[in-house]
């Protein structure tokens, strides 16, 4: 009898601790699915102090989850707070750096301006990883336009060059008009004229409506004394800009692309023609 | 105008008195940043670059990282509301001579053609800012 009464109560103890698992297990697939699959955050304003709050519950959860991480540095980055932006990106990079390392080298070329280190970056995810992408552009074509603003011409125009004939092998149309803009712009700077006036005319030929490689072929005509053609260009660019074509780039809305132009340059050299 | 300076957070908060917000639109779940807008200042990069340092007279040597200037645009054009972040290169933070973060929000202060945050008609006032990425006291990059 006494047996029968130990075997029900470790019976009774048994189910209460799976009742109490399953009961656990439960609220925390409730809280999972709130705060990670359906991505809670996203209720409120990226700037919210909600946003960074429910991310950080969806971390209690998954710490190791490296979107987390990237949602909670990207306000920051909008908002110039780059000790927080770095400090929460770098633990996605730490935790998964094939899927953020580009990422984080884009950051560091787009929204901080810090080339050099940007370049860093870049660099070692395209040895890693080299025919991957991030925003649209290959990773030789960062480290090209990081180079070009660090003045480093040669090495703007290798990797400017590299990132558009690895696209040209998949023929003329996969090469973004962007990419044709900067490595003009580069030869432009090295006085290479004749290049960059065909280069830029390979991204006007894809599109008809980018005042700054309007701006930059007027300057470029400036150069060989074609003054009129110049003059038709920039008022053309003004249009364009008036209008509201810009650079149709991923985040230009929020950071300024290299070299790129306002109204104001186009006026300043029209003033003077 | 007086600057506060704090160690961590590095922010200091430099108030205009006569600025003025312009309705009640920042809320804490929502405030208005210059891309809401497509109003970063109509000048481009290059351009600011090369105005603050003919600005700048006080440029040492010592000085290198990133300051921020984040501040608010009220539905008049006008600015106030400072904040300042500052880090270095490796992107800790640090603190600048003072004296350096002045100028550099007196020059902020000179630039007058800001866009009106407006949408459907009405006008917001908006969070916008500037960092002044730099190397030797010499500005050598701002964002946005």
């Amino acid at each position: 009898m006494e047996k029968l009464q130990k075997l029900c109560l470790s019976c009774t103890l048994l189910l209460m601790i799976f009742s109490s698992f399953a009961q656990n297990d439960s609220i925390l697939k409730a809280k999972k699915e709130k705060y990670i699959t359906k991505e809670y955050w996203h209720t409120f304003s990226y700037n919210s102090a909600e946003w960074q709050m429910y991310l950080d519950s969806a971390l209690a959860i998954e710490p190791k989850n490296t979107r987390l991480w990237q949602q909670k540095s990207m306000p920051n980055f909008k908002s110039g707070k780059y000790y927080d932006g770095m400090r929460f990106l770098n633990k996605a990079v730490e935790l998964d750096t094939l899927a953020y390392l580009g990422y984080r080298g884009f950051m560091k070329c787009v929204f901080m301006k810090d080339y050099g280190n940007a370049i860093i970056d870049l660099k070692a995810i395209y040895k890693k990883r080299p025919i991957d992408q991030t925003m649209d552009h290959s990773y030789p074509f960062w480290i090209g336009i990081s180079y070009l603003k660090l003045n480093k011409l040669d090495s703007a125009d290798y990797y400017l060059g590299l990132s558009i004939n690895n696209a040209l092998l998949k023929g003329k149309e996969a090469v973004h008009y962007v990419d044709w803009f900067y490595w003009g712009l580069t030869k432009f700077k090295q006085k290479k004229y004749k290049e960059a006036l065909s280069y830029f005319e390979n991204a006007m030929a894809q599109n008809s409506h980018f005042p700054d490689v309007e701006y930059y072929k007027a300057m470029v005509l400036l150069q060989i004394n074609q003054k009129e053609e110049a003059k038709a260009l920039l008022v053309q660019a003004k249009a364009n800009i008036a209008n509201g074509y810009r650079m149709n780039e991923d985040n230009e809305s929020y950071a300024n692309y290299p070299y790129q132009i306002t109204t104001f340059e186009v006026d300043e050299i029209l003033e003077k023609l | 105008m007086k600057l506060i300076f704090f160690l961590f957070p590095i922010i200091s908060i430099a108030q205009q008195e006569s600025f003025k917000l312009c309705d009640n639109a920042f809320t804490d779940k929502w405030k208005p940043q210059y891309y809401s807008f497509n109003t970063k200042y109509p000048l481009s990069s290059e351009k600011l670059t090369e105005e603050v340092n003919r600005t700048l007279t006080y440029q040492p040597k010592q000085m290198n990282g990133f300051i921020t200037i984040r501040f608010v645009v009220n539905c008049k054009g006008q600015t106030g509301n400072f904040e300042i972040y500052q880090i270095d290169n490796s992107y800790k933070q640090i603190n600048f001579e003072e004296k350096y973060i002045e100028a550099l929000l007196t020059f902020v202060k000179t630039l007058e053609n800001w866009k009106i945050g407006t949408y459907e008609s009405r006008k917001f006032d908006y969070y916008t800012y500037f960092t002044f990425k730099i190397e030797y006291g010499k500005v050598t990059e701002i964002v946005p």
